[in-house]
């Protein structure tokens, strides 16, 4: 039988859902984005999104079905994601995956948020092969994952303090610019100079670990100076020349897990990963390396679920099923679900604060 | 089938015309979500009802704790969208209220609403039979003996925050078993009402989120 997922995410503020047959096609991505919503508020209300999923869920589901000309009945599991997120919006996609898996009785297959980000570059054309190292960076994390095969992944980095999305929305802020603050922040970056020396945190010898407050205290404390001596800014400056510092940081320590775990895939996931700025520095020390660099088209860099029934499909293949007490969770580490052994040290950044991974 | 997540207590029963055939509740539920769907379960399976003998499916539309309602209104969406079925929602309240249909009377359910008020709502109970006299709403903890008095001048209280008011010879308060919301009463409630389509059914909150309220949205 055609194996058709049904793949549904709301760990956030959008509420996605994809169909994915054969574990190739796409046959649907949808997201209904909360954006507007939360505009007003200049962040994510946990709650709001909440309410936001249930409203919207079964639209979202019925318009993937139609978009995907796939009955109901034709399909084969159901996927979710359950962790991490905020665990309110979590719980409404969770809960309708739960009751309509039963109802269709069908396989659950809970899917890992980040897990399914990694899996976004399975999406392209031209899937990488493994080994492959990972670099995840988001509003909630900054990870350095490194996959030897499929459903195994090692923790090589994380960031200790801000996750580099986090300080992206942070110094966007400061900037005075509209929320949702990254791609605003990118687009004026992209008229200024990075003429301003802000710091790199490197850390000690040999570490792949990431921080980045030290940066963004570095760059409010130059917009404070300024302004206090009244002198203006160019903001687009102060913006390239922090976004050079973050990309330079993440590049050369991506570059390095490779080396350090000798695989020659290199992947980019995660919302940061729609960064032009980073995607091109990537790729291009990539290529000096000569390293197979990967980054998923940019609608699955952000979230969907064509890349939690991606994760699914992989999943399903090593026979990974929920029981009927699948629970969320805001806090969730990611796990080897080849043999289960949770991975080491996946912390999580500032969840249940509405940041989105 | 139906269920009710909106308190501490997870209840679910599958109900045919006048009987039950099961009914589970359990109390001080932290985790909604992963107990209901294996409850429904063995509610169905002692019943020994197949999925596909469902009519409709009744569920608690609120008030009562935000992701309570959300967990039990996202499953029964997710259900009865699988099953082609539809649902029926009726008052957390209304259910409390149905559950005192012996008491002849004013009859007030509770729940705490936090921020110092009450969900409440009055129904004057007369021959087994629930009349409405108030929509279910917010009210304000300190107003809420005046407000309560309105209806009439003794008044039987029910729900689980009932034993929190404090002590008025005009109050009388339902004994604890009958405090909970029960499944199998939704179940009986449901029959005969105006069925919904699942994909357009939502909460009834009656509040904004607090977010939502400081703008004055
Ligand atoms: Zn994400």
């Amino acid at each position: 039988m055609r194996e058709i997922i049904l793949a549904i995410e709301t760990s956030c503020d959008e509420t996605s859902v994809a169909v994915l047959a054969e574990g190739k096609y796409v046959l649907s991505s949808m997201v209904a984005s909360q954006i507007d919503v939360h505009q007003a508020y200049g962040g994510v209300v946990p709650e709001i999104a909440s309410r936001q999923h249930i409203e919207h869920i079964s639209m979202v589901v019925q318009e993937a079905l139609h978009t995907a000309s796939v009955r109901r009945e034709e399909l084969t599991a159901i996927a979710v994601t359950h962790g991490p997120g905020l665990v309110g919006a979590l719980l409404v996609g969770l809960c309708y995956a739960k009751g309509l898996s039963y109802a269709l009785g069908l396989p659950l297959v809970p899917v890992h948020h980040l897990e399914a980000h990694i899996y976004a570059n399975f999406l392209l054309p031209e899937p990488p092969s493994l080994p492959l190292c990972g670099l995840i960076v988001s509003g909630g994390h900054t990870d350095l994952i490194y996959m030897p095969r499929h459903g195994e992944f090692q923790l090589l980095g994380q960031t200790r303090d801000d996750a580099a999305g986090e300080a992206f929305d942070k110094i966007a802020r400061v900037l005075l610019l509209p929320y949702p603050g990254g791609p605003h922040l990118e687009k004026l970056a992209a008229h200024g100079q990075a003429n301003l020396n802000f710091p790199r945190a490197w850390l000690e010898a040999g570490s792949l670990d990431f921080s980045f407050s030290g940066l963004k205290s570095a760059v409010i404390n130059y917009l404070h100076t300024k302004k206090q001596q009244g002198h203006t800014v160019v903001a687009a400056d102060v913006a390239a020349s922090f976004q050079q510092a973050i990309i330079e940081v993440l590049v050369a320590r991506a570059v390095a897990a490779a080396k350090r775990v000798g695989a020659v895939n290199l992947c980019l996931a995660g919302g940061v990963s729609a960064n032009n700025a980073l995607r091109q520095a990537l790729r291009q020390a990539a290529l000096e390396q000569k390293l197979h660099f990967f980054v998923p088209e940019s609608k699955y860099c952000t979230d969907n679920a064509a890349m939690v029934a991606m994760s699914a499909h992989h999943r399903l293949q090593a026979g990974v099923v929920a029981d009927l007490s699948l629970n969320a969770a805001a806090v969730l580490p990611m796990t080897n679900w080849v043999n289960d052994r949770p991975v080491h040290n996946v912390v999580d950044n500032g969840y249940n604060s509405g940041k989105k991974a | 089938m139906s269920l009710d997540t909106t308190t501490k207590v997870a209840s679910v029963a599958i109900v045919r015309g006048e009987a039950v055939l099961s009914e589970i509740s359990l109390g001080m539920v932290q985790n909604h979500a992963a107990r209901l769907m294996p409850l429904l379960d063995v509610a169905l399976r002692e019943a020994g009802v197949k999925t596909s003998a469902l009519t409709h499916l009744a569920v608690s539309a609120g008030p009562g704790s935000f992701t309570g309602l959300r967990i039990g209104l996202s499953l029964a969406k997710g259900l009865a969208e699988g099953l082609a079925v539809p649902l029926v929602l009726v008052s957390t309240l209304e259910v409390l209220a149905a559950q005192c249909s012996l008491h002849s009377g004013v009859v007030i359910p509770l729940l705490d609403a936090q921020r110092q008020a009450y969900y409440a709502s009055a129904f004057r109970v007369e021959g087994g039979r629930c009349v409405r006299l108030s929509p279910d709403m917010v009210v304000p903890k300190g107003e809420f003996t005046a407000w309560a008095l309105s209806f009439a001048p003794r008044v039987l209280l029910t729900g689980e925050a009932a034993p929190e008011v404090e002590n008025c010879p005009h109050f009388a308060v339902a004994p604890t078993f009958f405090r909970a919301p029960r499944a199998s009463v939704l179940g009986f409630l449901s029959q005969g009402r105006t069925l919904s389509d699942p994909r357009f059914a939502l909460p009834n909150y009656i509040r904004p989120s607090s977010a939502q309220a400081k703008k004055g949205v």
